[in-house]
């Protein structure tokens, strides 16, 4: 397993812009290649603004965020699409957009004036689809599709994105409990086989002990990374945990 | 003809930025705005006529009609980011719609009944232009605007993600955005100011494309909305000429007869759109 880092955070501050409301305020950390990372914390505790700030969604207060070398406060929204991807909890449909349309979306960055995404990347995509068993569902538009599926289908996209990060916001929401391990395991093989950053948002906590290889615990306002072996001797987590685990 | 591809495609632009169904020039109030703004300039009598500069007039018309309506979407546009609902967000358009014609009201109570009259022949909408050369400057600014979307297509296809999706995959959500609204706007300004403002083929068309062509292709959406929005026009204007023998009926009160089942139906049909 490699180990080197991909994201670096140096003095980051995240938050609300208008107001410049600070949530988390983050010295200096680094987060590893090649790792399923967890990010855990209470609701309300800034999970989804962390992971909107990465993505540029919204501008980061202070400090600075590095990816690959890279600093996002930089670089241009077409540079950034190249080194993170996002899966969001907010379900896309309408449109007549289908399965297949929302994985292609992952390629758009590279298609022709009309739209077309390339040979190549099609034939990428319907290697994804039979991968991830979506084949039968190809043409189904999005709203027919079960949780489950849904999120098969986004991790497709991002995977066709080609980008060494990718981060998903609470992806087991919905879904049942062998979706669930299936969810898991997929991103775990997908981060330690591809050498991938993939960050999930999650309150599985059991889960996370089961699949995850280092956590994110967000809490009073700052941020920790630590491995999963040591969570249990983390106050943070175990606090989180309520001792159930 | 070329109004009822411009519309259409106005309102699929419309459509997707808003991710709303119901979205349209006319819904949204933008088609209102034009005709405020035109109310404003053909009812106090602000007139180039008298320096002999009748083009100049049109073309006069043309630009308050266009800048209306852009007054307009970026209100609405503004209130949106506020508003998470799009059923609030269509009332919001149709109250800004409801205080335009208001302000118009006030307008033409005050006007002189010259000016009134040819006012309200043209908030009636009509299709029949007076002369070739309106025809021509209106044809030709709707082609280069039409045009002008094919380096729009791909992000129409990444902002049907939504903006949090589009930025992600790549566009410049803000820059683009305003390029859309500036096209719709163009579009929707400078067939008001000929036509008069138009119901429900920029919010029907759309609709009826996406269930006639089962794609999310936006680029085959235009064209098809295009085609669609420049036939069904075309067949109002000619049943409003023929219907009733020596009597135009106006095109307006045709495309909502037509227009409001259509969207009904449709909406019923498809619970997703």
């Amino acid at each position: 397993m490699v180990n080197e880092e991909t994201i670096l955070m140096k003095d980051a501050e995240f938050g609300y812009h208008p107001n410049q409301q600070v949530v988390i305020r983050v010295p200096k950390i680094s987060i590893p290649k090649g790792k399923l990372i967890a990010l855990v914390g209470l609701n309300g505790s800034g999970k989804s603004t962390f992971l909107r700030t990465l993505c540029k969604f919204q501008p980061l207060l202070k400090g600075e965020i590095i990816i690959e070398q890279q600093s996002i406060n930089t670089i241009p929204i077409a540079k950034l699409a190249t080194k993170i991807s996002i899966t969001l909890t907010e379900k896309i449909h309408g449109f007549n957009l289908t399965c297949f349309d929302a994985v292609c979306s992952g390629m758009i960055r590279n298609a022709s004036l009309f739209g077309e995404i390339g040979k190549v990347n099609l034939e990428k995509a319907e290697k994804l689809l039979e991968e991830f068993n979506l084949s039968s569902y190809k043409n189904k538009p999005l709203h027919e599709l079960s949780d489950g599926i849904y999120q098969k289908t986004m991790i497709a996209k991002s995977i066709l994105q080609e980008t060494p990060v990718m981060l998903f916001d609470e992806p087991t929401a919905y879904l049942d409990f062998a979706s669930k391990h299936e969810l898991f395991k997929t991103l775990s093989a997908l981060a330690n086989h591809e050498n991938k950053c993939i960050i999930l948002s999650t309150h599985e906590l059991d889960f996370v002990m089961r699949y995850c290889d280092a956590i994110l615990i967000v809490a009073n306002q700052s941020i920790n990374c630590i491995n999963v072996t040591e969570a249990k001797r983390d106050t943070e987590f175990n606090k989180l945990s309520a001792g159930y685990l | 003809m070329a109004a009822g591809a411009g519309l259409s495609a106005a309102g699929l632009i419309l459509q997707v930025i808003f991710r709303n169904p119901l979205a349209g020039p006319y819904a949204l109030g933008i088609s209102s705005g034009s005709s405020l703004f035109l109310a404003i300039l053909t009812l106090s009598n602000l007139s180039l006529t008298p320096f002999k500069l009748q083009f100049m007039d049109k073309g006069l018309s043309i630009l308050f009609s266009i800048v209306g309506g852009l007054i307009i979407t970026f209100l609405i546009l503004s209130i949106s980011k506020k508003i998470k609902s799009n059923l609030i967000l269509l009332l919001v358009g149709l109250m800004v719609a409801q205080i335009c014609s208001a302000i118009q009201g006030v307008l033409e109570y005050t006007a002189n009944p010259n000016n009134l009259k040819n006012f309200i022949v043209f908030s009636m909408g009509s299709l029949t232009i007076s002369n070739q050369t309106e025809a021509f400057v209106l044809l030709s600014i709707t082609i280069v605007t039409l045009s002008s979307l094919i380096f729009l297509i791909k992000p129409l296809n990444a902002f049907l993600f939504g903006e949090d999706y589009a930025v992600n995959l790549g566009f410049n959500y803000t820059k683009y955005r305003f390029y859309l609204i500036l096209i719709a706007s163009v579009l929707t300004g400078v067939i008001t100011a000929f036509c008069g403002p138009i119901a429900f083929v920029g919010l029907a068309i759309p609709i009826l494309s996406r269930w006639v062509l089962k794609t999310s292709h936006q680029g085959l959406q235009l064209i098809s909305s295009m085609i669609l929005g420049a036939t069904l026009l075309l067949i109002c204007d000619l049943v409003s000429n023929a219907l009733i023998k020596d009597v135009i009926i106006p095109i307006n009160t045709l495309t909502s007869l037509v227009g409001a089942p259509i969207v009904i139906s449709l909406l019923f049909k498809s619970k997703t759109w």
